[in-house]
């Protein structure tokens, strides 16, 4: 099977024959996931405190990835495109709801949850992640799950870093004050 | 505790959860790029049987919608044409068009998206029905617009009362003035517009021209004329441009020269046969008669005759004796066999004693006696020798007035005109002693014919008036009929649109 490619080359019209790439997907694409699944279901299950939901919302990610593969993966960081993609799916509140309720179906369905359960008071930490604003939420996520320097947040969020340091500092300011903790912090 | 500690050991505890995600199958370890890949093949899946869904819902509602605003701009919903017991009581009086003169004399007839309406014309001559100089057939559109005018018009040489449409021709017969030369005028329905003349498709010799209650039949491809000498059968398409038609066969049961006072009053047809009933006789005809036309039986009537109707294998006869109660003579409904087997006729099978002139229909297996004097009774049918069984009684109606024609029943209403312009409704299925669920005054003056059809009461008397059902906007903002109020333009897109999504995933792979 091929097909036929038109395009024009030094002023003068060229056709060349290529094969159609077969399924499954190409290699770069597996690296890709692999590499970047755990942290990218993490941040899914820090933001949306689900357990059932967590790796679908983490699927959904790569599978935006997945089907603009071409397009993804020419940008300089797609790692940063599908956390964006993830943090912001994971802090929809219908997006919630709908990955909430798939995942309750599953364990209908005696499947057990991807994830285990986290320690009470690492629950309670990012129960109280998830009651700031979405965007803090996002960068106070993205700041401690993967030790992100602000910049790299800034990347991933496309927001300027000043954007980042003020919501990083209001959100520091509001999980003290939640958790009763003493704020003394440096950003990087 | 520092903040910093504690989310520095809270983001441990995520990462070490998903370290630990347990495995589910050996194929599809959660996290790995099988179990992803089944994800991907999953949700492809369920967008395909999502965008299928969409798309037939969508692709309905287009159908729904389409079909919807057709009925819709051609006003053929069936709901607007019917006048059920729930809607009858909204009638109110739309239009009216006329003379205004009771010796007028306007009978209405609905013809499709017209109704038609003759009228005598001519002051009165002092000689009761035989008044006039000569008649005059009009169509108006049933929305008639103010100030209301005829489509077309036609006249005939003589006065003209009754019509039967069929297979949108009108067929009106000249009435009886006592001399011979009366005609059956046949009219295209549509032979007009913009106030036009119509001549006739054709017309017939009906002899001395009809008497009060017979009008044309149209019958296994003939229309039938009991005049008040004789029938008269023609071929429906028997000529155009005026022809002058030959009647296939003709028929005198009175005899040659029919007597005075004994001319055929009633007529009507059923599974290929004429009944006809004067004073003193009734006769049975085949509609494929020979030229000369013999009786399939004929009897002498138990009374003067005046109303035909027949029920399965039954002939009802209404009878219309005048001013003679007082000399010991009664008015009567009859019941005779309908195939009577001897050429003489049969003996009478039931019979139900009445005061007044007494009209009589048939709707269902219910009798409507129109006692003129009395009241107006359903009976229940059969009925046999030992009696009726009475399903509901109006008792004398019409504020003193008489009421004057059969009862018509249409939609489940019963309706019931007077001899003074009075038109009132009654529900088929009424209580023992029926009130009227609706009734006007507003019919003019003068003996009144109602009929029914695309979506109006008319009534003729004076003038043709013409009541309806008022719109409601409420109900055709909430109308059943979804689809009506879709708009199709944009439902195309959107399906289009569908469809091409449908395409889209069906197609989409991993470039």
């Amino acid at each position: 099977m091929e097909r036929r490619v038109h395009g024009r080359k030094g002023g003068v019209s060229v056709r060349e024959t290529r094969p159609i790439s077969p399924l499954p997907a190409p290699r770069p694409f597996e690296d890709f996931y692999r590499k970047e699944f755990p942290a990218v279901v993490g941040l899914a299950y820090a933001l949306s405190g689900s357990r059932a939901g967590a790796e679908d919302l983490a699927q959904e990610a790569f599978l935006a990835a997945y089907r603009s593969w071409p397009r993804v993966s020419g940008f300089d960081k797609p790692e940063a495109w599908v956390r964006r993609v993830v943090a912001n799916k994971s802090v929809s509140f219908i997006r919630r709801r709908v990955v909430e309720t798939r995942g309750l179906a599953r364990l209908a369905l005696r499947r057990e949850p991807a994830l285990p359960g986290l320690e009470a008071e690492d629950a309670e930490f990012w129960a109280a992640v998830r009651s700031l604003p979405k965007r803090q939420a996002q960068v106070v996520a993205l700041h401690y799950l993967e030790d992100l320097p602000v910049s790299r947040i800034a990347e991933i969020l496309d927001v300027a870093e000043g954007t980042v340091k003020a919501h990083l500092h209001a959100a520091r300011g509001a999980l003290a004050a939640k958790l009763h903790l003493d704020e003394e912090v440096t950003v990087a | 505790m520092m903040l910093e500690e504690r989310a520095r050991r809270a983001a441990e505890g995520v990462r070490h959860g998903v370290e630990l995600m347990p495995a589910r199958a050996a194929a599809a370890v959660p996290g790995s790029y099988e179990s992803f890949l089944r994800f991907e093949e999953r949700r492809r899946r369920n967008e395909r049987l999502t965008a299928i869904a969409v798309a037939f819902v969508l692709v309905v509602a287009a159908f729904a919608a389409a079909l919807g605003l057709l009925r819709s701009a051609t006003r053929q919903r069936p709901a607007d044409t019917v006048i059920t017991p729930q809607k009858v009581g909204s009638l109110e009086l739309e239009w009216s068009v006329g003379s205004g003169n009771a010796n007028a004399m306007y009978s209405p007839a609905v013809a499709g998206d017209q109704v038609l309406a003759t009228r005598k014309l001519g002051e009165p001559t002092g000689r009761g029905e035989t008044s006039g100089t000569h008649g005059e057939l009009s169509a108006y559109p049933v929305e008639c617009p103010d100030p209301c005018r005829p489509t077309w018009t036609a006249t005939t040489a003589r006065p003209v009362l009754r019509m039967t449409v069929q297979d949108d021709v009108a067929y009106v017969a000249e009435r009886a003035t006592g001399q011979p030369g009366a005609l059956l005028y046949a009219f295209d329905v549509h032979c007009g517009s913009g106030g036009a003349t119509c001549e006739p498709l054709w017309t017939g010799q009906i002899g001395a021209g009809v008497k009060w209650n017979s009008l044309p039949l149209v019958a296994s491809g003939k229309v039938i004329v009991a005049s008040a000498d004789g029938v008269f059968a023609f071929e429906v398409g028997c000529g155009t441009g005026g022809d002058r038609c030959e009647p296939v066969w003709v028929a005198h049961p009175g005899g040659a020269s029919a007597k005075p006072g004994s001319a055929i009053l009633a007529s009507m047809a059923s599974d290929g046969t004429v009944y006809v009933a004067s004073p003193e006789v009734i006769a049975a005809f085949p509609v494929d008669c020979e030229a000369e036309c013999a009786p399939q039986w004929i009897q002498q009537a138990p009374g003067p005759a005046q109303w035909l109707t027949r029920w399965h294998d039954t002939l009802i006869v209404g009878s219309m004796v005048t001013g003679r109660q007082g000399a010991g003579e009664s008015n009567h409904v009859w019941v005779l066999p309908a195939d009577c087997p001897e050429a003489d006729g049969c003996d009478v099978l039931w019979s139900i004693e009445t005061e007044g002139q007494t009209p009589v229909s048939v709707a269902g297996d219910v009798l409507y006696v129109v006692d003129q004097a009395r009241d107006i009774v359903a009976y229940e049918l059969p009925c046999d020798e030992s009696g009726c069984r009475e399903l509901w009684r109006v008792p004398r109606p019409l504020t003193q007035q008489v009421a004057a024609e059969p009862a018509l029943v249409v939609d489940g209403v019963v309706y019931i005109s007077s001899w003074n312009g009075y038109v009132l409704a009654y529900p088929v299925d009424c209580e023992r002693n029926c009130e009227p669920i609706w009734q006007t005054s507003q019919a003019g003056y003068g003996y009144t014919y109602v009929t029914v059809g695309a979506g109006k009461v008319f009534a003729g008397s004076d003038r043709i008036y013409a009541f309806g059902v008022p719109a409601n906007p409420e109900a055709e903002a909430t109308s059943t009929w979804p689809g009506a109020s879709l708009p199709i333009v944009p439902v195309a897109v959107v399906v289009l649109a569908a469809v091409w999504l449908l395409v889209r995933l069906r197609r989409r792979r991993f470039a």
